[in-house]
């Protein structure tokens, strides 16, 4: 299955939220969608989710249209928003079977199909509790098992981490990579860009609803560590850190220097000959490092490079 | 697995979801257990009194009960719960939380008939509780036992109607502006219909008694009139909450044009007499101007969506033209209606005097209000483009208000200068013979239509080009 979107556009009066925003995913891949706050990463998903109709472009499923014809969309797109809304007097167990009656899911087949989404999301403990005081991220669960009810081949997840406790954030990432594993294509937006770069196979950064990149990530890593002459470096001395950390202020390449615990960090303007160089240079003045090492470019690397923090 | 089972399932299977859910959401909630407890605490001291106070009064005691009872009866059913689930809905709606429903495989009438069916129920609930105590009053020389259940019944009706309407508002309530405007107009309606209501079966009542030729007829056009305002109604709930892009308006126009007729024959076939057909033709202008209105905060172009509807041949495309969504469709739409409604009423009304130049009038009440949504939607597109097309009636509104008080302030000079001119800008006054000449509001109405003619007629060979290729 593929799902192609082509020049998307969505204007609110006269602010442009997504700007001609193209791009495609593949059953199995995860597309970590990353951008700051008023990017309109949540504008694109509600698109994609068909609550949002868009004012230009296309977006395909397989070739087919969702954009004029939904209806494809609602069978094989399941869509978890960045907050479960507010679910009065209503049990996760009612509340489940209550998006299956809609998805016309007839008993005993209904019955068994909660109980299974249940089980798998790890609900079972929880289904006779009322919704509205559970913890977010428990509802940020049951979410998630909503979605996952019809079985959608494409899964849109617009902030799950957000709000969550670290043990949450991982049994939210083992979930991930167990949909990843059945073929499902997931769009996840996130904050959380260390979450991303541990699961996503391919992201795409946005800024101001244009598109500035989209790939591997480490096809992006790549080509930003062959047009940056900037590296982040790191020394672990053995003693007279304070001396070194002078020498190091001095240095003209040299910026943005940091000290974390015994660890000196830096940015350095220069290719690896001029980084070993340096390093030279240090023992031959009597420095003695017990660790030296060049900070691999990740996605929250990649992230402050290449967007500017702007909003709209 | 059992029979009994099966048949459980299958019966379970049928119920609609959004009824299922509204359910128990309902009979956990405190406004339920509330009311029922002090229903039937108020019940129960009432019929107490009022048996003890029998004693005492012997004769016909209990119609009195029975009306005051009914009267409370129909105000819970007609105002309390209707309100409950109409401001319920409307949050729902404000909030977003209800729109994950509308990506699910659920259709919007689907939806709105569930909300309606858990009102509905809930009134019958009550309803079903406050039947024994009505009952009772029978043994107090009260209403027959037959008449306390057909007047249930009736009353029934309106409550369920007044449920509808109060969804039709939660739906079109999308911003805390627009909840707070439609919780206020459906308010403002109920008390009005209410009264409306209560007045005339009370003048009917004591006029001809419960049961009577006369009664009948009434009751029988009440019946229909609430069938139709339910009806429409739920279409028009629908249609609002129909995804953004689709073809909204098909439903509500096209099952206005039909209710108009069966109205129109209903009108003509009880009353036989020219005042009926003139009621007529001014409450559908009134609904029809309505339409210019929501006419204007219709796109001026055609989503993808709405597109793919289109017919492809020549024939039906011209055909279903007034029926699309869309700002010249809908006015097309209205134009022919109001052609039709003038011309039936009028029809309709042959044996009174002044008649067609009454009907003239309706005319240029609707050609004004025509001439006030153009001009919201020219102000909306020439100086607020940030404004959404959809809230072009608000600017509509706005303006009708400003004409009217410019109207007001003019009368000063009206009396110093003699500028009867300025009578033109109160649309209300096109039903004033002597204020409102029809060639003015003709006039106004054809400048309009002059300054749209460019987006009317791109539109135009917009839907013609549409759906060329399938």
């Amino acid at each position: 299955m593929i799902f192609n979107v082509k020049n998307l556009t969505k204007r609110f009066g006269s602010i442009t939220a997504v700007d001609n925003l193209s791009f495609h995913v593949k059953s199995g891949d995860i597309l970590g969608f990353v951008g700051p706050n008023g990017a309109g990463k949540t504008t694109t998903l509600r698109m994609l989710a068909t609550l949002e109709l868009p004012n230009e472009g296309e977006v395909e499923i397989d070739g087919a249209s969702i954009i004029s014809r939904p209806e494809i969309a609602r069978k094989c797109v399941g869509f978890v928003p960045d907050s479960l809304t507010v679910q009065k007097d209503i049990t996760v167990h009612e509340y489940l079977d209550f998006y299956a009656r809609l998805y016309a899911f007839k008993n005993p087949e209904r019955r068994k199909l909660v109980n299974e989404i249940e089980e798998f999301t790890n609900l079972v403990g929880i289904r006779e509790k009322f919704i509205d005081v559970l913890s977010k991220g428990m509802k940020q669960r049951v979410s998630i098992a909503r979605a996952l009810l019809n079985d959608p081949d494409i899964i849109l997840m617009d902030e799950p981490a957000a709000g969550l406790d670290p043990r949450a954030r991982i049994e939210l990432r083992e979930l991930l990579k167990i949909l990843a594993k059945k073929n499902k294509m997931i769009l996840i937006s996130s904050h959380i860009l260390t979450e991303l770069d541990e699961i996503c196979t391919s992201t795409m950064i946005i800024e101001r609803g244009k598109l500035l990149k989209f790939g591997e990530i480490h096809d992006i890593v790549d080509e930003l560590n062959v047009k940056t002459t900037k590296r982040t470096v790191v020394l672990v001395p053995l003693e007279n850190t304070e001396s070194l950390l002078n020498v190091l202020l001095v240095e003209p390449n040299i910026t943005n220097v940091n000290t974390v615990g015994r660890a000196i960090e830096f940015i350095y303007d220069g290719d690896e000959k001029n980084i070993s160089d340096l390093v030279a240079r240090l023992f031959a003045e009597g420095y003695k490092l017990i660790e030296f090492k060049i900070k691999k470019q990740n996605l929250e690397s990649v992230f402050m490079n290449i967007t500017k923090g702007e909003v709209q | 697995m059992s029979d009994v089972n099966v048949i459980l399932d299958k019966f379970d299977d049928f119920l609609n979801p959004i009824l299922v859910k509204e359910l128990r959401q309902t009979i956990r909630a405190k406004f339920f257990w509330i009311l029922l407890y002090l229903f039937i605490t108020f019940q129960t001291i009432f019929i107490c009194m009022a048996f003890f106070e029998a004693g005492v009064k012997t004769h016909s005691s209990g119609e009195e009960i029975f009306s005051f009872l009914l009267t409370t009866l129909l105000m819970i059913g007609f105002f309390s719960i209707p309100l409950y689930y109409g401001f319920r809905f409307a949050n729902e709606r404000m909030e977003k939380s209800d729109e994950l429903l509308y990506i699910t495989t659920a259709t919007p009438h689907q939806i709105i008939m569930g909300k309606f069916l858990a009102g509905v129920i809930f009134v019958l609930m009550i309803y079903s509780l406050y039947a024994p105590f009505m009952s009772l009053t029978f043994f107090l020389s009260g209403v027959e036992i037959f008449q306390s259940l057909f007047l249930l019944g009736f009353s029934f009706l309106f409550a369920a109607m007044s449920s509808m309407v109060l969804l039709a508002f939660a739906a079109a309530s999308n911003t805390q502006a627009t909840k707070n405007l439609f919780r206020t107009c459906s308010i403002g309606l109920q008390v009005i219909i209410f009264s409306f209501l209560y007045n005339y079966l009370n003048w009917y009542t004591n006029r001809y008694g419960i049961f009577s030729g006369e009664n009948l007829k009434m009751y029988f056009g009440f019946i229909l009139i609430s069938l139709f305002v339910t009806y429409f109604f739920y279409g028009t709930a629908a249609s609002t909450i129909s995804p953004e892009g689709s073809n909204r308006l098909f439903w509500i126009r096209t099952r206005f044009s039909v209710i108009s007729i069966i109205t129109y024959l209903i009108t003509i076939g009880f009353f036989h007499n020219s005042e009926g057909s003139i009621v007529w033709g001014i409450l559908f202008t009134i609904f029809n101007s309505v339409f210019l209105l929501i006419g204007v905060s219709e796109p001026f172009d055609y989503s993808t969506r709405v597109q793919r509807e289109v017919p492809k041949s020549k024939l039906k495309k011209y055909l279903m033209f007034p029926f699309f969504t869309g700002t010249l469709n809908a006015f097309v739409w209205c134009f022919i209606m109001q052609i039709f409604i003038t011309v039936l009423a009028s029809a309709g009304s042959t044996k009174l005097a002044h008649a067609d130049e009454f009907f003239l009038f309706i005319f240029s009440a609707f050609l004004s209000v025509g001439f006030y949504a153009l001009l919201a939607s020219f102000i909306r597109r020439r100086f607020f483009s940030n404004i959404a097309t959809s809230s072009t009636w608000m600017i509509g509104v706005i303006v009708i208000i400003l004409g009217i008080f410019f109207q007001t302030v003019s009368s000063v000079f009206l009396q110093v200068f003699g500028l009867a001119i300025f009578g033109f800008l109160n649309p209300f006054y096109a039903f004033n013979k002597g204020m409102a000449p029809i060639t003015s509001s003709l006039v106004m109405f054809s400048i309009m239509m002059f300054l749209h003619l460019k987006v009317f007629s791109a539109q135009y060979l917009s839907y013609m080009h549409a759906n060329k290729n399938g």
